[in-house]
């Protein structure tokens, strides 16, 4: 038993013990008080039979003298034994107001003595308390022949020392203290014994909990924990917080590996078309055309590079919220400008781009940022859109205080079980990467990070052959100013 | 030789393709996803595959798995870009002969090609020999009887293949299937060309014949049972 966790105060285990042996020592003290009042209340009721008795004694030894006078005698030689030998009993007997016989000792009732019941007296007497038995005008045992003749009546007093009594009821106090002192050790042991015990599962769970580690996730949740109910809640916050940093470990060790996939990919791409170009000896138009795919192999990395940290910086700016250094956006500007970079792709696509819904409204965000945004989800809608068909970006103020943009296709959608992973990083859907410019699958996530950076939040709807629609909608906390505009609504 | 690239990064699959022709001499196809690149190998015997483990449809490793559940034996060489000991032991495993991992060095890349290619037709060292003919994988060089012979390219693919296949009877679609990919016409008689010039400059001036035609079956290449009549 370690003695520190016992006396420590703050320990759960030292504060049960305590409240449990204290709550001992409290019942040992009522029990002590109960039983000294038992004791005390039956030796009295002895005592007070026993003065019964010698009082009674006392007044059998009133008689006729024998010499036929009606004189009354007191007969000393039957006297009652005394029960404390230092302190003798004492009594006196009166005969109509005059005392007719008398203990050695006796003074007559103090003044100061206490009375009860009428014939009970209570006074101190050779430095000791007495209590005394008081028969007032009880007629005398003894009779004369002549039956008719008024029986003489006398009042007897007979008090003992009640020390001894006192002495028996502290001895009882005394043994039941004792008793009770003595068996607290034993229940102060088993209460220790106890709450350690019943704080095992605590430290099971604990040791459990500590044999995670970002190799072994596995959570074992002892035996004893799940029908312990206190411990429900704690196994389980433990249980979900062990889940959702084992999910958050996985997908940042996924986008890590994906990362240094692609990362390697680019490489291997570059020193593939060095190398091939080393392999055999080339004309000097060869070495060129060579040279300018080792360019455009480099602006693949750079390109991923660049989408890497705007992503990083963007996730980094969610969490930390530094949003002191932005500047002012005109969120209808950065939609035009978006528009207009992707005007060339649009019509290479025969795909007509439609602004709709003008209201001038200034966010709290940098402008590059929100036309990057725009240029990402109108690429994506332009690229899966058919020929012929509008891919719609729409500007709404409607609710108010929120303010939404809205890119719309109708081209050929997504499949549901891949509308949960769209924003994720390097995700690329079924079409891979088998198109003439890189896709690395950041675009959707870059979106995300950047639009959630500014307190705002996007959300993916999609009907496979009916078209996409992507939203996102900014709070009033971004939004600086916002006015209605009576512009035309409409403009291809 | 044919070889089928499975590469889904286009720029990497034509560098690949690209070394694989100018550096090996081998005919190349190339595919760029998982279902496609099986279909491919269900229908053509290659000489080896060389197989990115990222694709879209199907990824490297089911591909490795369904070919051998299908019972092909042609040798399959592995790019990868994980480097992890378990993906690697695991592909090995699923039946894969070797690998290489991203970004590779296009020299290695050719050597394990052949070295696996060498090892699926039963031999081991790089220099292959019939009798007194020596043709060096690693150096694309033809001698005999000490003397280096000169032979166009296309010349030296079908010595190659012979001499990797050497005593056993090639068929003529054989030859034209590993010979040729997709990209090119096929004409049999293209085939007999080759032979022929094949026999003016590696039989006609030594006293053995080592290129034999067995009408109707095919070619083979070995040691003359019967002295050479003069």
């Amino acid at each position: 038993m370690k003695l520190r966790a016992v006396i420590n105060r703050t320990s759960l285990a030292a504060r049960i013990v305590v409240v449990v042996v204290g709550l001992d020592l409290l019942l040992i003290a009522l029990l002590v008080t109960l039983g000294v009042f038992v004791a005390r209340t039956e030796l009295l009721a002895a005592f007070d039979t026993s003065l019964q008795s010698k009082a009674l004694s006392i007044r059998a030894l009133v008689r006729y003298d024998e010499d036929g006078s009606s004189d009354l005698i007191f007969d000393s030689s039957g006297l009652p034994p005394s029960a404390d030998p230092a302190h003798p009993d004492v009594f006196a007997v009166y005969l109509k107001g005059n005392l007719l016989a008398e203990s050695p000792g006796w003074n007559g009732l103090p003044s100061e003595t206490r009375y009860s019941d009428d014939q009970f007296a209570r006074f101190h007497e050779q430095g000791a308390p007495f209590r005394g038995l008081i028969l007032r005008e009880v007629e005398i045992l003894d009779r004369e022949e002549d039956a008719s003749a008024p029986v003489a009546k006398i009042t007897v007093v007979y008090a003992s020392s009640l020390l001894e009594v006192r002495r028996r009821v502290v001895r009882v106090g005394v043994y039941l203290s004792g008793a009770g002192l003595i068996l607290l050790l034993p229940m102060s042991w088993l209460t220790i014994w106890a709450v350690r015990r019943s704080l095992n599962p605590l430290h099971d769970l604990a040791s459990r909990a500590s044999q995670i580690t970002v190799q072994t996730w596995a959570f074992d949740v002892p035996a004893s924990a799940p029908v312990t109910p206190e411990l429900t809640p704690l196994t389980q916050a433990l249980q979900t917080l062990v889940a959702r940093l084992h999910d958050s470990f996985a997908s940042q060790r996924q986008f890590t590996s994906d990362l240094a996939h692609e990362l390697k990919t680019s490489v291997a791409i570059i020193k593939s078309s060095a190398q091939v170009l080393l392999q055999n000896p080339r004309s000097a138009e060869e070495y060129h055309t060579g040279v300018e795919g080792l360019v455009t192999d480099c602006e693949r990395l750079e390109n991923l590079v660049e989408r890497m940290l705007r992503l990083a910086r963007a996730e980094q700016r969610g969490e930390e919220g530094a949003r002191e250094r932005i500047g002012t956006a005109d969120l209808l500007a950065t939609c035009e400008a978006a528009i207009g970079r992707l005007a060339v792709l649009a019509a290479a696509k025969q795909v007509q781009l439609s602004l709709e819904g003008r209201p001038r409204i200034e966010l709290r965000a940098d402008s590059e940022d929100l036309e990057l945004v725009w240029v990402n989800l109108l690429d994506n809608a332009v690229r899966h859109s058919a020929p012929n068909s509008i891919v719609h970006l729409r500007l709404s103020d409607a609710d108010r205080g929120n303010v939404s943009v809205i890119v719309e296709d109708s081209g050929e959608g997504i499949s549901e079980d891949e509308i949960p992973h769209v924003f994720d990083r390097f995700h690329r859907g079924t079409e891979g990467r088998v198109t003439t410019s890189p896709r690395f699958g950041l675009g959707l996530a870059i979106c995300k990070a950047i639009i959630e950076g500014y307190g705002g939040t996007i959300h993916l709807t999609s009907r496979p052959g009916r078209g996409t629609t992507v939203r996102a909608d900014f709070s009033t906390e971004v939004i600086l100013s916002s006015v209605v505009g009576d512009f035309p609504t409409s403009r291809s | 030789m044919r070889v089928l690239v499975v590469e889904d990064e286009q720029r990497l699959a034509e560098n690949i393709e690209r070394g694989l022709r100018e550096g090996a001499g081998y005919a190349v196809d190339r595919s760029a996803d998982g279902e496609e690149a099986l279909f491919m190998a269900g229908s053509i015997e290659y000489d080896l595959i060389i197989l990115d483990l990222m694709l879209p449809k199907r990824s490297g490793v089911e591909v490795v798995k369904k070919l051998r559940a299908q019972g092909k034996v042609t040798p399959i060489l592995i790019l990868t870009a994980r480097d992890e000991r378990e993906s690697v032991v695991s592909l090995l495993n699923a039946g894969a002969d070797d690998y290489v991992t991203k970004p590779f060095d296009l020299g290695e890349l050719l050597a394990r090609a052949k070295a696996v290619i060498r090892r699926g037709k039963g031999q081991s060292a790089p220099v292959l020999s019939v009798e007194d003919l020596q043709v060096d994988t690693a150096k694309r060089s033809v001698h005999r009887n000490g003397r280096e012979i000169s032979l166009t390219p296309m010349e030296y693919r079908v010595l190659e293949y012979l001499a990797h296949r050497q005593g056993i009877v090639v068929p003529q679609t054989e030859l034209l299937e590993h010979l040729y990919d997709y990209n090119w016409e096929k004409f049999s008689n293209v085939i007999e060309v080759y032979i022929s010039g094949l026999r003016r400059k590696v039989d006609d001036p030594f006293p053995t014949r080592l290129i034999h035609t067995l009408r109707g079956h095919g070619y083979v290449l070995r040691p003359d049972e019967v002295k050479k009549r003069k």
